[in-house]
Formats: C-alpha cells, structure tokens, sequence
C-alpha cells in the first residue's frame, strides 16, 4: 500500500488535511507539522521479536530518548510519605493535628492527625536514594530512579483524577497519554496494537475505559485491552467450530472476492485499504497470540517475576508480557495494580493495603526493570510508577492507620531512557502534605514524557471543536528539565 | 517590596551597575531585559495586538486586576495599585516591562506564570521602543480594540442570499435547481459530465442511506426492469413514508446531541429514560417535525404554552450531556461549583455547536482568538441554561412525571393528597400491624418490619425511606391481617370503615398519580438566579454578572428576553425562537449543510458544526444560501421534503466512478463529479446483516436493548458491567439504534466501528480502516452467529443446490447476482469447505457438514467490501 500517493497532504492546508481524514485511512499516525514537511511514521513491520528495527520517526518534532513507555498505574494513590518521600518529622508530630491551609476531608471524612510512616526508609545505591521498605526489590534500582516529590493534580476525586493523569483532563472523552503517542509516533508492529492497557483482575479502574479513550480522535488510537492469558485481544480467537484451514481458505476466499471487486474500481483506495486490514487481521491472530505464549520463557525467567508466588503472579505475568510486547515494537503499555473496590486506596489501613499491593507490584517490576536491562530495551524505554495522586500525612482519625486523598503533593518516579536516575527532584512541605519545590503539574509531566518520547507538546496538537488541542491543555506547561539525564 | 521601590528609583542600568558583576552573568541569562527595537513602532499595529492577546483578560473590560486597565488610553497610562506602570520615555523604569519581561526584583511575572507563557524577547523589545517613544496611544485606538467587530464580515454572519440557479449547458442538469449550482462548478472547472449511477447501484444507494437497510431482491429486480425517474421518485417517496427512515435520521441526530444512556465518568450511573428521548427524535423524523418547532422544542419545549408530555421528553436533549456524580453530589464546595460549571459548559457548547455551527468553547477562557466571540457572550449564553436544575437525590438522577402543567400541577396536588391519606392509614392499623407482627405472622423481612413499627412521628430518616418503598407489599400483608380472626380486637370497626374509605379515594386519586415517568431538568423558580463570567474560566473567579444574550457578532440588537413565565424564566424559549427566526444567518444554513452531509458523507462546508472563521468556506456558497432559503420559505422547515429534493437531483445519482481527469482537477471530489464512496456506519452495517440474516426485529421503540457484551470486554470495566443486562436475542436483534450505550463500557463492536464519541457532540463519524475491525467482522460472535442464519435462510428459501445458495445469497446481500466467475469460486469453496468438515469431524451428517460450509461462505458474503461500501 503506497501510503505516500494516496496521503501526503503537501499543497492542503493541514486543516484540510485532517478534514480529510473521513477518507479511510485514519489508522495511520498523523502528526500535526506546523512547520514540518513530509511527516508520516511510516509503519514498520516486525516479522518478530528483536528485528524491531531502528527507523526514523519521522513523526517527532526532534530526536527521542525513548521509543517505548511503560506507565505502572498505581491505582488508587499510593501513599509518598509511605513509599519514596520521607518524612521523620511526622514522628515528632504524631498524634497532633495538623493546622495548616489544607483540606482534604473527602466524603466528609475527618481530617484525622499526622502519623508517620509504618514503614521505614533506607538509603539505596550510590545515590543513596531513600525508599520505603515497601518496595525491597525496586530499591535495588535506586541509582536508575528519578523520583518526583513534588507532583500535583486538580482533584483528590479518583474517577477524575484518574483521567487527569490520562489525558490531562478531569473530563470525561479526551485522548489519553497512549492515544497522543500513538497520533504523533504511529506505531511500530502493524500485526500488534501500539497501545496496550492491562487492567487489575479484580476489576477496572473507576471510569473505566475513560482512562485509555481516544476522545475525539479516531477510535483506532484508543488502547487496547490485552489479556495476559487465553486470548489476549478480543475476537482474536477462531469462532467455534472454525478450524485453521477453514480460516485461512476464507480469509483467501475473501481476498480474491474484494480483489475482483477491486479491479473495476480503479481509485478505491479506501477499499485497497480495507483489503490489507484483514491481512494484518490475519497476521495479527499468530504474532498477538505468539506474544502471549509465556511457556517459551524458561522458569528462571517466570521465578524472576514472582509467577510462581500466588501474590506476584497476576501481576508478574503482565510485567512479563509487557516485555515481550516492548520487544515486538508496541509503543505504550499501561498496567494497572488495583482495580474494582480493591486499590491503594487505603482509607482504612495503609499498613495492610501499602503492604498487600506493594508486595504484588514490587518484584514484577523489578524483574521487568533487569530484563530491560540485560535485553537492550532500557535505554529505548521509559517507566512511570504512580497513581492518580497522593495520601495525607495525617491518618483519618484516632488510632486508624489510614490516610485519606491528596492531590496537593505526590510522589511519582521515572526511570529508563533519558531519565536521569538516582535523584529526587521537587519536594513537599514540611510534613508532605503540598508540592512547594519545583511543582510538577500531571501536565508538567505529560509535557516530559512527551519530551522524551521526541513529542513537543505544544506542536503536537489535534483539531476538534475550533481548537487545536493538545494534551497538555491550554494553560502553560513545561518540561520538567531536572528529570532529565 | 523595598528592593522593587529600589529598583524603580534607581532605574534599570543604576540596578545592573549596583549589582557589579552580577550583570555580567546576567547577560547569558535568560531574565535580561531585551533591548528596544530600533524602528518606529506602532501602538495600533505592534503594541496594541500584545495587549489584547496577553493583558487584556486581566486587565480589560472584563476584569481589572491591581485595578489597572490596559485596554482604555487614559486608564493604562493613569496605572493602578502600584501606580503608574508605563513611564513614557522610560521604558527600563516602566513597571509594565520590569513585570513582562521577568527583572521585577520581587520575581514577580506578568503574566503569571498559571495564565500562561511569558512574553517573548521580541515583544518586549516592541513594548520598549514604544515607551521610549513616547508611549504614544491615538485617542481613536480605544474604540477599534472591540472584538466583537473583528470577523463580523464573515460570510456565515451575513444574511441569507439566494440568487437563481445558474444556467448550465449540460442537458441532464438543467431541471433540479441543485444540479444547475452543482455542474455550474464542474463546467467552470472543465470537468466533464461523468455517468448517472445504474439502477441497481442507485436503487441500494438510496435505500441504505433512507433507511439504513439494503433493498429487497424484489424491489431491486422491479427498479431494475423500470428505470424510470416516476419509478425513482415513487422508491424515495416510499422510503419516506417507512418507519425505518425515523429510525435511521434519528441515528444522525442522536450524535450530534451526545446522546447516550449513562451519565459517564466514574458513577456512570443510567440516565433515567434517555430513551424516550430518543424515540421522541425517531417520531420527528417520521412525523416530518419542522426544523424549527424541533429546534423550539428540544430548547424549550417546557417553557411552550400547552407543553405536554412529549415537550418535556424533548428538553432531554440539554440533559443529554455527561455528568460526574462523584464530584457533583460532592461534599466539598469546589468540586461541586467545578461540576455544575462543567456541566453548563455542555448545554452551551453543545447548542452552540447543534444549531449555530459555532464553537465557543475557548470564550469559556477568555475572548475567542480567531472569531468575534468574547467570553461575555459565552456567560450570557450560559445565563440561558443556568435556571436549570437536576432531579436528583445522592449521586442518582430522580424521575420525575411527564404530563401538561396541569396534570403536573394535578399529580403534586394528588400526591400530597395520597401522603395525607397513606399516614392517616398507617395510623389506623398501626395497632393492628404490631400485633400481627408480634404474632409472627409476618412474612416481610426485618429491615421493612422493624421500619413499620417505629411510630410515625418517631421514625428516622432511614426508615422513613424504607416505610416508603416497602408500602405496596406492607398494605398488602395488611390486607391479611384485617382479615385475621385472632387479631379482630386490634382494630375498632370506626377504623376499618375509615381505611376502607381512604383506600378507594387513593384509588380514585391514582390516575393522576400514575403520570408516566421520565427525567427532564426544570425550573424550580421562574427568577432566574444570577450568573457571573468566570475569571480564566475557572469558577472559583466568579467576576461580573452578565444578563442572558445571545452572541452579540449575530445582531445588531439583542432579541427581546421574554419576561419570566408562570414556571419558568422563559430565557431558552427566547433564545429557541431566535435560533429559527427565518432571518437567522445561521440556523437554516447549519441545517441544510447537516443533511447534504448525510447524505453525501461530506457537507458542503466540510466542518458541519464549525462556520465561524476557522471553519471550512462552503464548497457551493450559493448552493448553501439557496438550499437554506429555500428550506425556510419554500419547503416550510420540512426535512423530508429537503431529503427528496436531494435524492431526486442528477447529483445525487451520479455514479461513484473514478476518473483520472475529473480526479486531477479536483483531487477533494468538492465539486462533487462522482458520488463520494464512504463505508457503512455501524448501524447500517450491523443492521443490514440481520436484515439479510433475515433476523432482524422490527420492533421500534422503548427501552434500549442489551447486544451480547463479550465477557472478555468487561474487564476494562469499573463495575464489572453490572449494568448490562441479561442477552435477550429477540430483543437484541432489534435495529443497532436501539442498543444500551453506557459511556464508560461502549460494545466493543461499536467501538472499533467508528460509533461516535458520546462525551461532545459529534458531527462526524470516522472512518478508520484497521485490522480488529477485521477481527471483529470475522471472528466475533455477532457476524458468525448471524451467517449460521443466513446459510439456515438460504436453505429454507432454495433449498440445497449450491448454485441456486449462491444466487439467493448475492440478490440478499448485495442486491445482484453473482457473476459466472465468482459462482463457481464459491462453489468450489463449498464444496471444498464440505470435504473438510467431513474430515475434521467424520460423525456429522451430510447436510450439517453442507449447512456449516454455507456458513463459512455467509461469514465471507458479510466481509465482503461491496457489503460496505455501496456503489
């Protein structure tokens, strides 16, 4: 398929050009120019795993550090003064109330007192980094980490904090993170989806699929649910009763139909084009489902990601898998810990929850964290860990370990391509309740993730209800230029 | 506070020798002041665009923060709070540039840093030399920085213009006034006549696009053997009058309104009755509702004298939007104020965008750059919707009764009335009921018991709410235990007369009582309450109050508000019978455009719902001023009759043929020589293959139905899919229109087919082209149930001869018959797929391995490009 014949927009405007898009090629990546000329990723195909090769993204506004990204969505909000920001001031104040501008109280809960940490902290790597004894395995990448202390969103409501950190908006029906990458970057392995979304099994996050929505781009940008066992995407498996033969002489059947149909009319690109999706339909059902093979993974490997430990399992086979998927060209691959009425949302008990959900996260991740190492991917791939937003220092109420919402101050961390590790950039206040030091917008850090990604987010823009809409917004946001190496 | 007094005194250059080295280092920094540029400025061309764009927000009409003004001469150079800031021939002492260009030694910004980028070196350097020289302001610059001048040339603000249809030489094109704008074009532009559709290719194309289904072989065969333009003209007339084509406009609309029937976002709890909305537009289209009367009545059908129950369904359309009950129904104040501006946002957007083609959006911020839309006209429209309120109690939308004021007024007088009598009785059998209770005899569980024996005056908030909803079943037990020989004593025979009374009138009052049930949002009061502009949008920056209006760029004078009616402040209705004025420059044009667009793929200005500056320039002006005018004063706003103009004109029949010099002449196809190709939307694609299954239900109407959700697909789901109803098949297979759209969980069938966005109007669906649409279409559950179907059909329609299959096969699906090639393709695809069933399963009979072959090749007919693209 000719995609530059039937596609280069030189000598439309690029509004007419994306007016244009009615014309049945929308699947493609297309990159806002501005001043760009001949911009279109063209898709590359990956015969298999580790023949990704090395092109040019003709879709960046300048070089990238990374070619991948994986977003590790703590759903609920974990805790920073229980995991990457110290805090041994809240010793000393244990028990007293706090008394400074903020509030919180969400659902009318009390706003309670200041209470340390249950968990200790340590210092890791040469950086010497400080993280929670919630996370052991993690912390052994202390020197490749960058924490950010001082993260800040708009609400400490999880179903719009959750599309906040998405799509950077807490409205409901805007492009989210992977769909923006997707647009500006097109994707890498036509037979496998470029954006990846792996849900909890205990459920979807609050919203939904609000979270990995295209909004008002097309729908091919939206992410795709994947199953880490049986069948990964939907209708990928043969229909009952279909055998392999059946299906390959249909799908021929039918090319040759349509090719015939073709033929008398000259010009049909939107039918050319239709003709070639159900042979990427066709490959797709052998690389998805060959990625999906975990069995050819050795059981060191599956030891490594915690398979056999029924508390890491779920989630290592979905570190596991998010390799793999890395490997075979995807773009963005979002993993959710949490989900249903089971998250880190620890209203209750941090101890316990802090306890039970860094346990099932924090060796999967590590292992993924070496893996990329040892394979050639960490220096293509970006990792983000966070959630929607941060806890209270204070618990909510007397001799409760919980801690309620707070999107004044957060914790997130980014490692991997173009992040400088073994720092902690930003800081929250005296007792980490609000972001005070080079405070970092969940804009701030779509806009640098954008940055690594080769993405400008203020060229990188959509067309939609007379606006050129980006992801970042309208107010002004920067790249978070600390965080990078 | 004294270093920046230190500052000001000492001037710029006395600051850099002050600081000594400092300076040095400062010139690599990014914080040095630019210097002046050297040219002559000037205020209206260089400096006051600066102002306007970066200041004025803050500092304008709307707004005058440190009480400073920059958008009036005497009230910029006058300064404010920290006095004057533009120093004329000073400009390194101004405040104005220390601020802008980032040296204020307190590290104060102008603007600030949450309003957006800093000044760029360049416009300082403007703002500089213009200081230095002199600061000069013309006295008549204040009067020409109005944006609402700016664009008012616009051609989609100007009246609506009709000149005749041109002459054309080409003889086809000389009867339909369409035709004779349309090849007017295409002869300017040299392009030849290209060929009219054949009648097979016409006959599907107007059936799919009418009705959204394919033809039937019969009717397709008679066209065929009688091409002629009565025969045609009868087809579409026909159409016209089916119900299928209410069922498929009404499809059109649904997505430019947002419907769906869930309110989205974490909650996403169901909208009560969404779909009595939507029937409400199926019957418009049916029923050939003039435009405008649809337009009044989805505005404000409520306000309307006489409104009844459909005028109220019919305001479902500014209900239509999402809603975040968590942040809604929330306890904190600014999560709450967020909500409600949010969700005002959508009646004002939407309507804008609906009915005007206007996207305001941006004017919710600030001013709108490119168009003469300011924020004012954006809050005084949002004044309009502001009277409104939700029904609902937590995060749960509450029903309220449909009927005319008067049964309205009826049914809360009767429902007072039935209150009074249901305590009445409750106290009469109060004694009666503790004894029954007490003897054990109850067989309602403890929740309800325990709530009915607390004494009415002494009942808590809970039990009050149970006592309520367990009434029916309650009275029903103590229709029993009146009847109770043991319990006789417990109740005076006085009492049981009284409660036998009481229960008839309940009777007598419960027609009134029993008004259908439907959700709508209303005016508690008609006193509208007072709306403020927004500061940046943002409602925790309440500013000044503005009066409802309508985009000030559209009038000369404001429309008359109507004074506040019995109910309501009637503001909608003002602005309801504005939009449909037949004067209004944009309503008709929108409109018009719309259905040429659904008719065609694309309008004849390319962004339906963008005419403001930015958007497309009409293709065909003049078509467009001619449709829109004769729309309103010819046809009467009648849709139907703007439906069978289009269909009837030689346009409209043009074949979709390409030509390589008609192609390299007008690459876009604007000029409209071929009939633009466009893949099926997924209603048409999903329902012509129950209607080819032959499994379609025909049944219209009523609550929306539940297609088979893949269990797989739930995942992704908060709740799991608990919403989603038990697989019904028979009501599954009704048309596409009529399925459950939950915002947060749309059937992924729909999903990867393009269905719209449901969260803003949509105008447009997309067209995208990718391979788990192929998934989807070959493997899904849907497409191979339904081919078992067919191949069942075909079987029972011609029985077993595979050529005669095939044949019957072609005529359902594609309205022709197979040609010699692809007959014997397919049969020798049967015959092979019938060998291999024998094969793979050796215990199945002949005919069952015969049927599943059929089905293989059914799956294939549903495939097939020419089942989705028609010609």
């Amino acid at each position: 398929m000719d995609l530059q014949s039937n596609l280069t927009p030189c000598g439309r405007t690029r509004r007419e050009f994306l007016w244009q898009l009615g014309g049945g090629f929308t699947a493609l990546p297309i990159v806002d120019l501005l001043s760009r000329d001949g911009f279109f990723d063209q898709p590359l195909h990956a015969a298999g795993p580790k023949k990704v090769e090395k092109v040019h993204q003709a879709g960046q506004h300048f070089p990238a550090k990374a070619k991948h990204a994986v977003f590790l969505f703590m759903n609920g909000g974990p805790s920073q003064v229980d995991t990457f920001d110290p805090k041994p001031v809240l010793e000393k104040y244990s028990g007293k109330t706090y008394d400074g501008e903020l509030t919180i109280g969400s659902n009318g809960r009390p706003v309670g007192y200041l209470a340390p940490s249950h968990f200790p902290f340590r210092n890791y790597g040469q950086s010497g980094l400080p993280i929670s004894s919630l996370y052991p395995h993690v912390s052994k990448f202390a020197d490749d980490l960058c924490v950010v202390r001082s993260m800040y969103c708009d609400t400490p409501t999880h179903s719009p904090g959750i599309l906040q950190m998405n799509s950077g908006s807490v409205v409901f029906g805007r492009p989210s993170l992977g769909t923006w990458l997707g647009y500006g970057l097109g994707t890498r392995n036509e037979n496998l989806p470029s954006y990846v979304v792996m849900t909890d099994y205990r459920g979807g996050p609050r919203g939904g699929a609000g979270a990995w929505t295209a909004g008002f781009m097309p729908a091919a940008y939206q992410g795709t649910l994947f199953r880490s066992q049986g069948t990964p995407v939907l209708d990928l498996a043969l229909p009952e009763g279909t055998t392999a033969e059946t299906q390959k002489s249909s799908f021929d059947l039918l090319g040759r139909l349509n090719r015939r149909h073709l033929k008398v009319r000259p010009g049909g690109t939107e039918l050319e084009a239709r003709i070639k999706s159900y042979e990427l339909a066709y490959n797709m059902q052998s690389e998805a489902s060959d990625a999906v093979d975990l069995d050819q993974e050795n059981d060191r490997t599956k030891e490594r990601y915690g398979l056999n430990d029924k508390r890491t399992a779920y989630f290592g086979r979905q570190c596991l898998l998010t390799r793999r998927l890395l490997e075979r060209g995807v773009r963005y691959v979002q993993l959710y810990s949490g989900g249903g009425s089971e998250s880190w949302d620890a209203h209750d008990d941090c101890i316990t929850n802090h306890t039970k959900h860094a346990g099932e996260t924090d060796q999967p991740i590590a292992a993924l964290m070496e893996d990329l190492k040892n394979r050639g991917l960490w220096d293509e791939t970006l990792i983000i860990w966070g959630g929607e937003f941060g806890r209270t220092p204070t618990s909510e109420g007397v001799g409760k370990p919980g801690r309620d919402h707070n999107h004044y101050g957060f914790s997130m961390w980014l490692a991997g391509a173009g992040v400088k590790g073994g720092q902690a950039v930003g800081a929250t206040d005296e007792v980490g309740f609000k972001a005070v030091e080079k405070r970092c917008h969940a804009s701030d850090l779509h806009a640098t993730i954008l940055h690594l990604m080769g993405l400008d987010h203020e060229r990188l823009t959509f067309l939609h209800e007379g606006l050129d809409q980006r992801l970042t917004g309208v107010q002004h946001r920067k790249v978070f230029r600390e965080v990078l190496a | 506070m004294a270093v920046r007094a230190t500052a000001r005194r000492l001037g710029w250059g006395a600051l850099c020798a002050a600081v000594g080295l400092a300076s040095v280092v400062l010139a690599d920094e990014p914080n040095q002041l630019p210097a002046a540029v050297e040219r002559e400025v000037d205020f209206v061309k260089d400096i006051q665009p600066i102002l306007r764009a970066r200041c004025y927000s803050c500092h304008g009409r709307e707004l005058d923060e440190a009480e400073l003004r920059l958008d009036l001469k005497a009230a910029a150079l006058g300064g404010g709070d920290s006095g004057k800031v533009i120093l004329p021939g000073r400009s390194a002492d101004s405040l104005l540039i220390q601020l802008v260009a980032g040296v204020d030694p307190d590290g104060r910004i102008m603007p600030p840093e949450d309003e957006g980028e800093s000044l760029s070196g360049d416009q300082v350097a403007l703002l500089r030399a213009w200081i230095d020289q002199g600061a000069k302001w013309p006295e008549e610059a204040d009067t020409v920085v109005d944006v609402r001048t700016r664009g008012s040339d616009h051609w989609a603000y100007q009246p609506i213009a009709p000149v005749p249809p041109p002459d054309v030489e080409a003889n086809d094109w000389v009867h339909h006034p369409i035709d004779r704008f349309v090849r007017a074009r295409q002869e300017e532009a040299s392009i030849d006549e290209r060929p009219a559709a054949t009648p097979r290719e016409l006959v599907r194309r107007v059936h799919l696009d009418l009705i959204g289904l394919p033809p039937t072989p019969e009717v397709a065969d008679a066209f065929v053997a009688n091409p002629s333009p009565a025969h045609y003209e009868r087809i579409v007339d026909e159409l016209l009058t089916k119900p299928q084509y209410g069922e498929r406009w009404a499809r059109h609309w649904l997505d430019l309104v947002r419907y769906a029937d869930t309110n989205g976002y974490e909650v996403d709890g169901e909208k009560p009755f969404a779909w009595r909305y939507r029937d409400y537009v199926v019957d418009a289209f049916n029923s050939d509702k003039p435009y405008d009367q649809f337009v009044i009545e989805q505005l404000a059908g409520d306000e309307l004298e006489g409104a009844g129950a459909d005028q109220f369904v019919a305001t479902g359309y500014i209900r239509m939007g999402q809603w975040d009950a968590e942040r809604g129904a929330s306890v904190q104040k600014n999560e709450k104020i967020d909500e409600r501006a949010n969700e005002l946002d959508d009646m004002v957007a939407t309507t804008a965008q609906v009915f005007m083609g206007l996207t305001l959006g941006c004017a919710r911020c600030h001013d709108h750059k490119f168009d003469a839309l300011t924020a004012r006209d954006y809050y005084s429209l949002v004044a309009i919707f502001n009277p409104l309120t939700r029904s609902r109690e937590g995060r749960v939308e509450t029903p309220r009764p449909l009927g005319t004021r008067e049964q309205l007024a009826a049914k809360a007088k009767a429902d007072e009335e039935i209150q009074t009598l249901y305590e009445r009785i409750d106290d009469l059998v109060y004694d009666l009921l503790i004894a029954w209770f007490d003897a054990g005899k109850t067989k309602l569980e403890k929740r309800v018991v325990a709530g009915w024996r607390e004494r009415r005056d002494e009942r808590g908030k809970r039990h009050q709410q149970v006592v309520r909803v367990s009434r029916p079943k309650v009275y029903a037990e103590i229709e029993k235990a009146v009847e109770d020989e043991e319990l006789h004593d417990k109740m005076s025979s006085e009492a049981r007369e009284e409660r036998r009374r009481l229960l008839a009138r309940i009777e007598e009052l419960r027609p009134i009582f029993d008004l259908p049930p439907g959700y709508y949002f209303w005016e508690p009061s008609p006193k509208a309450p007072p709306t403020h502009l927004l500061i940046r949008g943002s409602a925790k920056r309440p500013g000044e109050e503005v009066p409802a209006a309508v985009p000030a760029v559209l009038v000369s004078t404001q429309p008359e508000f109507l004074s506040p009616g019995t109910y309501t402040s009637r503001r909608r209705l003002t602005l309801a019978r504005w939009l449909v004025h037949e004067r209004h420059p944009l309503t008709p044009r929108v409109i018009v455009n719309r259905i040429w667009q659904w008719h065609f793929g694309h309008g004849l200005v390319r962004t339906p719902s963008e005419f403001g500056v930015r958007g497309d320039l009409p293709s065909h002006p003049k078509l467009l001023d001619w449709l829109a005018h004769w729309f309103v004063h010819d046809a009467d706003w009648s849709i139907k009759r703007l439906n069978r103009l289009i269909t009837t004109s030689r346009t409209y029949r043009t074949s979709k043929l390409f030509d390589e010099i008609a192609a390299s002449a007008d690459p876009d196809n604007r000029l409209l020589w071929r009939f633009p190709y466009r893949r099926l939307e997924l209603e048409a694609i999903r329902d012509s293959i129950l209607a080819v299954s032959g499994r379609l239900n025909y049944k219209m109407e009523g609550p929306s139905t539940y297609p088979l959700f893949p269990e797989d697909a739930k995942r992704g789901s908060f709740h799991f899919g608990k919403q989603w109803k038990e697989f019904n098949e028979g009501e599954a297979s009704r048309r596409t229109l009529y399925a459950y759209i939950k915002r947060t969980m749309v059937h992924p069938m729909f999903e990867v087919l393009d269905f719209c966005d449901t969260s803003r109007s949509a105008d447009q669906r997309a067209v995208t082209t990718v391979a788990p649409q192929a998934l989807t279409l070959f493997n899904g559950e849907f497409v191979n149930r339904q081919a078992r179907y067919f191949a069942e059909r075909l079987v029972r329609e011609v029985g077993s001869d595979k050529e005669r299959q095939i044949e019957r096969a072609y005529r359902l699906a594609l309205g022709r018959e197979p040609t010699a090639e692809e007959s014997s393709d397919l049969v020798e695809f049967l015959q092979s797929e019938e060998t291999n069933v024998k094969e793979s399963t050796p215990d199945v009979k002949a005919d069952e391995g015969a049927r599943r072959a059929l089905a293989q090749m059914c799956r294939v007919m549903f495939n097939l490009n020419e089942f989705v693209y028609t010609d």
